[in-house]
């Protein structure tokens, strides 16, 4: 991606021009008294250093955190509600770039043929994008780590009974499945969609997790720990856990990325979140029968935007795994 | 290696019976059972409705009716359809298409995917591989349906060179049909020329995304093989950087590539269901669809069966041609 030896040298460059930069001033205070709270502070400033010089991660971050506030403040963003009177035009409109374009703001992506704005579809849309994709991935965690530290940290035919159901649900089609499903029990419902995310794919995360349990299980301070009288559970959540944290983050923020595809593919096809509810995948599926009467931006957009949060979380996940150096730990 | 293979074999068997019990039961405790597609508040609903529940036997215990349908596709019947066509014959009549759709986006992405890899782990940080990095990002990160529709409007609507969907043009005999073959051998380039075009797009959707993660992957295998010490030996004695990457390096950075190759089984008989509905396809991946969205219990059942079989397959297929491939792996 970026050349690590020039990053490295413009990384010396910028501390020699700027002595009072963050790191060397950590330093600095490191050698002047021992405290152990500077330690763990420059850990996370080593962290966060290593993370800035990933510049599309950061690109990512920042795309997806003006995302996520467009989504939060959709009623302001959007110059309409979806849900009140939202009649402004009657029939399609086609995006409005020319000047003064900022007399109808509200039409710079254009309107669908019923005169909703597109704007409205993008905003409201991002709510349910990122929540579906936040909590489904969130969910899929939750159920791996409780399975997947189960199965590894006590093994034997515990392990062997889990891992053989997570064999099943690994060779389960993923998508012919959750159309399935989600044509019997979503309705529309994206909560329902979220809990259909979590049971199929929580497998490839519970292996994920069990091979890090496997790990630590035998090292010595979880001996110690036992040895002392602490609980299994706590071990298991509050003494593993907290070291296997890192490539469960970086897992969960790419699983993200799928889950917001797949739930806009599963409302494109009709099975997922339904009208009148609004996602961009709804806007995808009411839209491709008029993008042959050449309504093309009722489909580019959603799309387009479908697209840069992908891609942001992807590169946010890439980021992440190379600040939590998760590569090197985990061989 | 024997015994390797033999301990796989019935691992599978295991886990199919799992999943053949997980898929009767997905299809059995939905509202209204498998025969939903009948229910109505006419009489004649009503009548259809319990001619469906006497065809399928659901008002029998559901372990009877698990063995019965176990019996049956063990005798390699897949049951019938709603509209009575048997599901064997409907999969035999739709394959080709698949096939055909599948096989060829496949082979031209590994033609495009393995030189790319190749050429940005050898270019590594220059200017080309970060192009190339963040494009295959993009390609990762695709709405495939979006980019479907979007080249349809584009190729189709606005500059009108390629079709917007279906196999082939309304003129041409059903294809893979006796009349298709026939005019196959009399005019080969029209036949041909017409189903290429049909082929363009969505061959170009399926691959996009396949291209972005295969050629990470040729990068990362081709990276790892040129710096290990026979590389280095086999440069040392003075043959030419060309032989020894494309002779030496190449050879084996292509092993995994060709492992996954079993991985692919699934799609190649199970079809593209998004892209296949996208471009009217009428191959399997379109025709899975629409049996879910009829509730056409009979169907989604025996093809689910098929394209579970289909996975485990797979993914022995991958086990096997990993051991015998590359013979520094050994299995307890």
């Amino acid at each position: 991606m970026i050349d690590p030896t020039q990053e490295e040298t413009a990384g010396l460059s910028a501390e020699v021009v700027t002595p009072v930069g963050g790191p060397s001033e950590a330093a600095q205070r490191m050698l002047q008294d021992t405290e152990v709270p500077i330690v763990q502070l420059g850990q996370w400033a080593l962290v966060w250093r290593r993370f800035k010089r990933h510049h599309l991660a950061l690109a990512g971050a920042i795309t997806l955190g003006l995302l996520a506030l467009m989504g939060i403040f959709a009623p302001l963003v959007s110059p309409e509600s979806f849900f009140g009177n939202w009649n402004f035009v009657a029939g399609p409109v086609p995006p409005r770039w020319t000047l003064p374009w900022n007399t109808d703001w509200r039409y710079i992506m254009g309107a669908d043929i019923q005169g909703h704005s597109l704007l409205m579809w993008i905003a409201y849309g991002a709510r349910v994008s990122l929540s579906v994709g936040l909590l489904s991935s969130l969910l899929t965690m939750v159920i791996a780590i409780i399975v997947g530290a189960t199965a590894g940290y006590y093994g034997g035919w515990v392990d062997a009974v889990m891992m053989r159901i997570s064999d099943i649900f690994l060779t389960l089609p993923f998508l012919p499945l959750l159309i399935l499903l989600a044509d019997y029990a979503a309705g529309g419902n994206w909560v329902t969609i979220v809990f259909l995310f979590g049971v199929l794919s929580w497998p490839g995360a519970a292996r994920l997790v069990r091979s890090y349990y496997l790990t630590f299980r035998v090292q010595e301070f979880t001996e110690a720990a036992r040895a002392v009288g602490v609980s299994d559970t706590r071990i298991i959540y509050r003494h593993i856990l907290p070291n296997a944290l890192s490539p469960l983050i970086v897992a969960a923020t790419l699983n993200v990325a799928g889950f917001i595809i797949a739930e806009a593919a599963i409302d494109f096809l009709g099975v997922g979140i339904r009208q009148p509810a609004v996602s961009w995948g709804v806007a995808l599926s009411n839209s491709q029968n008029y993008i042959l009467q050449g309504i093309w931006w009722w489909t580019f957009f959603p799309g387009l935007f479908l697209l840069i949060t992908v891609l942001s979380f992807n590169f946010l996940g890439d980021g992440l795994r190379d600040a939590l150096d998760v590569r090197s730990r985990a061989h | 290696m024997g015994t390797y293979i033999l301990r796989r074999c019935i691992q599978a068997v295991f886990i199919m019976f799992g999943l053949s019990v997980v898929f009767f039961l997905i299809l059995h405790l939905t509202p209204g059972g498998p025969c939903a597609a009948f229910d109505g508040p006419t009489q004649a609903a009503q009548a259809k409705l319990q001619q469906c529940i006497r065809r399928l036997g659901v008002d029998r215990p559901l372990i009877v009716q698990y063995t019965n349908l176990m019996g049956q596709y063990l005798h390699g019947n897949l049951g019938t359809s709603n509209s009575g066509d048997s599901v064997v014959s409907i999969f035999a009549q739709k394959l080709p298409a698949t096939l055909l759709l599948m096989g060829s986006s496949y082979l031209l992405q590994q033609m495009i995917a393995l030189p790319l890899g190749v050429f940005a782990a050898l270019k590594q940080y220059s200017f080309f591989d970060q192009v190339f990095t963040f494009l295959s990002y993009v390609g990762l990160s695709m709405p495939t349906f979006w980019l479907g529709i979007m080249l349809i409007f584009f190729f189709s609507v606005q500059l009108n060179v390629f079709p917007a969907g279906h196999i082939q043009s309304a003129t041409m005999p059903l294809f893979w049909s006796h009349d298709w073959f026939v005019l196959l051998g009399q005019n080969p380039g029209l036949v041909l020329g017409d189903l290429i075009k049909h082929l363009a797009l969505p061959c170009f959707v399926l691959m996009i995304t396949g291209v972005a993660v295969d050629s990470r992957y040729m990068r990362a295998s081709m990276l790892e093989v040129i710096r290990q010490d026979y590389i280095r030996t086999a440069r040392a004695k003075g043959l030419s950087r060309r032989v020894v990457i494309f002779k030496h390096a190449f050879r084996n950075a292509l092993l995994p590539i060709i492992t996954n190759i079993g991985l692919y089984l699934p799609a190649l008989i199970g079809g593209a269901i998004i892209t296949e509905t996208i471009f009217s396809w009428g191959g399997l991946g379109y025709y899975f669809f629409t049996a879910i969205v009829n509730n056409d219990y009979p169907v989604v059942q025996g093809l689910s069966m098929l394209s579970a079989l289909a996975v485990l397959a797979g993914n022995l297929l991958a086990d096997i041609t990993y051991a015998w491939v590359d013979p520094r792996i050994r299995y307890d």
